[in-house]
């Protein structure tokens, strides 16, 4: 087979037309919405953080960022009639969950919300978990540990050991409080104290709004301390022991879906070599602080010090 | 003429088998880069090395494909001077413009894209809107769009021109090479936009080079080649 230079040309154009429609094509392509009417199923794992924090060298995170824009689109996204949160962490940086919280109530405001605890909802993710309409925690699961602790680690003593000298000049009496290279003075304990009891009467108040008339014994659901699935359940932190399948029924059962209504997972899209090259931008410079404000149980397990709702 | 052909061949035969192994260690790193995953407190040392070592195979990597691309052009001015086809000439101008010229859009589809970002003072990724493919794709800017397409156009070409030469050979290995190559042209903006189809992409590509490298290595002139013109 012997093809001309014409025909030579005439192929190689044909293919490049077909390849550039498919690509124009791919490129402006949204694609058709999901069935409407579905329950969608969005996933909150790991430690609570946003991508660009220190926690994220603590293990697997769930990126706040990604987990807002998910909650968002189920809530502008009309064919999602229900979501359900499925929930396994031990909280994270008060920040994220904080925003998430907020994001959160403001979807359980527009359309039922369950959440589902699998192994652990604690501190943090309890509180993202508060403005759902049913909260379902598996039976072997942990929830709770609503409270606040400060963790302030100093190293003064191992640094005279070494003889390094620190010196730090500041602008106000209080500008370094929590420095881990001294001791904490008196007045800077009551600062961290006061900072400690402001947090957790935020989350205690949020606790007593959405489950005040549920919670019955508030000293000890106030104490800081999980509670297994079964207790949890006894003293109201949660409305159900079950499974993600009863999670999932009820949220259809609240929105009104038939029970053979869809279940769709909202997933933050894979990177593609676009997000490789224009999604990682970042101008945190990487710094540590020497305490953050966290809402996390178990308190993670790095040195430095910080304070932690949990 | 002979003398051309054959010397093209030759460097054909190279440029296949340096992007064979550049296209290899790109496929090895984009896998070894998605089980990487998370970085964790407890393996940061071991991904420093591994970051390192990713870095120099990178090098190694791009390093290949500049030599691979400057075969590929010197092995189609060779057949473009064996006046064989006129073709060839246009060919040989496609993959010497082709990828600068999509490269350079491409930098300038990052240039546009970091402008925005610096001047809305926000180091947050382009926001996502839709469903499916079409999620990954909000934020993607002309310039780049552009360069993907005109360096897959000049693959078009190559792999045309490669189809012509395993016809006119009647080398079997080059017909097929140069079928799966232009199946890599035509998969490889695909796989840019959506993200989802790398993987795919890459062993067809790899598949390709490997094929057009036996190809070009057992092929001969043999004459005939006046009938072609």
């Amino acid at each position: 087979m012997r093809l001309s230079e014409r025909s030579l040309v005439v192929i190689s154009v044909s293919l490049i037309a077909v390849i550039t429609v498919a690509t124009l094509l791919l490129a402006t392509f949204r694609g058709p919405p999901p069935a409407p009417g579905y329950v969608a199923l969005i996933e909150v794992r790991g430690t609570l953080s946003y991508s660009q924090s220190p926690l994220s060298l603590l293990g697997a995170t769930a990126d706040a960022d990604e987990l807002l824009k998910l909650l968002d689109e189920a809530l502008r996204d009309d064919a999602v009639k229900a979501v359900v949160l499925r929930i396994n962490s031990p909280g994270g940086s008060a920040a994220a969950s904080e925003a998430i919280y907020l994001k959160v109530r403001e979807l359980a405001a527009s359309k039922p919300v369950v959440a589902f605890i699998e192994e652990y909802g604690t501190s943090g993710a309890y509180m993202l978990a508060l403005p759902a309409h049913e909260i379902v925690a598996a039976n072997s699961s942990i929830v709770g540990s609503i409270g606040v602790y400060m963790m302030v680690v100093t190293y003064s003593g191992l640094l005279d050991k070494l003889g390094i000298k620190v010196y730090i000049f500041k602008s106000g009496e209080f500008k370094d409080v929590g420095s881990p290279f001294r001791e904490p003075t008196e007045a800077e304990k009551r600062i961290l104290e006061e900072m400690v009891s402001e947090i957790f009467s935020l989350f205690r108040e949020r606790v007593l709004m959405h489950r005040g008339d549920k919670v019955a014994n508030s000293s000890e659901v106030f104490s800081g301390r999980p509670f297994t699935a079964v207790e949890a359940l006894k003293i109201g932190l949660i409305d159900k022991v079950g499974t993600l399948e009863d999670a999932v029924a009820d949220a259809k059962r609240l929105a009104g879906l038939p029970e053979d209504a869809p279940v769709q997972e909202l997933k933050p899209p894979r990177p593609g070599l676009l997000q490789l090259l224009f999604g990682q931008a970042s101008s945190t410079p990487p710094l540590i602080p020497s305490y953050e404000v966290l809402t996390m149980w178990p308190p993670p397990l790095t040195g430095y010090p910080r304070v932690s709702r949990g | 003429m002979r003398r051309e052909v054959d010397r093209g061949f030759k460097r054909l035969r190279n440029s296949a088998i340096l992007a064979t192994v550049s296209s290899a260690i790109f496929a090895l790193l984009s896998l070894l880069g998605k089980a990487a995953g998370e970085p964790t407190a407890s393996i940061l040392a071991e991904l420093l090395v591994l970051a390192g070592l990713i870095i120099v195979a990178g090098l190694a990597a791009l390093i290949l494909s500049l030599a691979s691309w400057i075969y590929k052009v010197l092995g189609w001015s060779d057949m473009c001077r064996s006046g064989i086809r006129r073709f060839y000439c246009v060919t040989r101008l496609a993959v010497l413009i082709g990828p600068i010229a999509g490269a350079l859009l491409i930098l300038g589809g990052v240039l546009i894209l970091s402008l925005e970002l610096i001047t809305r003072g926000a180091v947050t990724p382009p926001p996502v809107e839709g469903y499916g493919w079409g999620r990954l794709l909000t934020g993607l800017r002309w310039p780049f769009l552009a360069g993907i397409i005109l360096m897959a156009s000049a693959n078009v070409i190559e792999g045309v021109a490669i189809l012509d030469i395993g016809f006119l050979t009647q080398a079997k290995l080059l017909i097929a090479g140069s079928v799966v190559y232009l199946i890599s042209a035509g998969l490889s903006p695909l796989a840019l936009l959506s993200g989802q189809l790398e993987g795919l992409s890459s062993l067809v590509s790899i598949a390709a080079y490997m094929l057009l490298a036996a190809g070009f290595h057992g092929t001969r002139w043999e004459g005939g080649w006046h009938e072609a013109k």
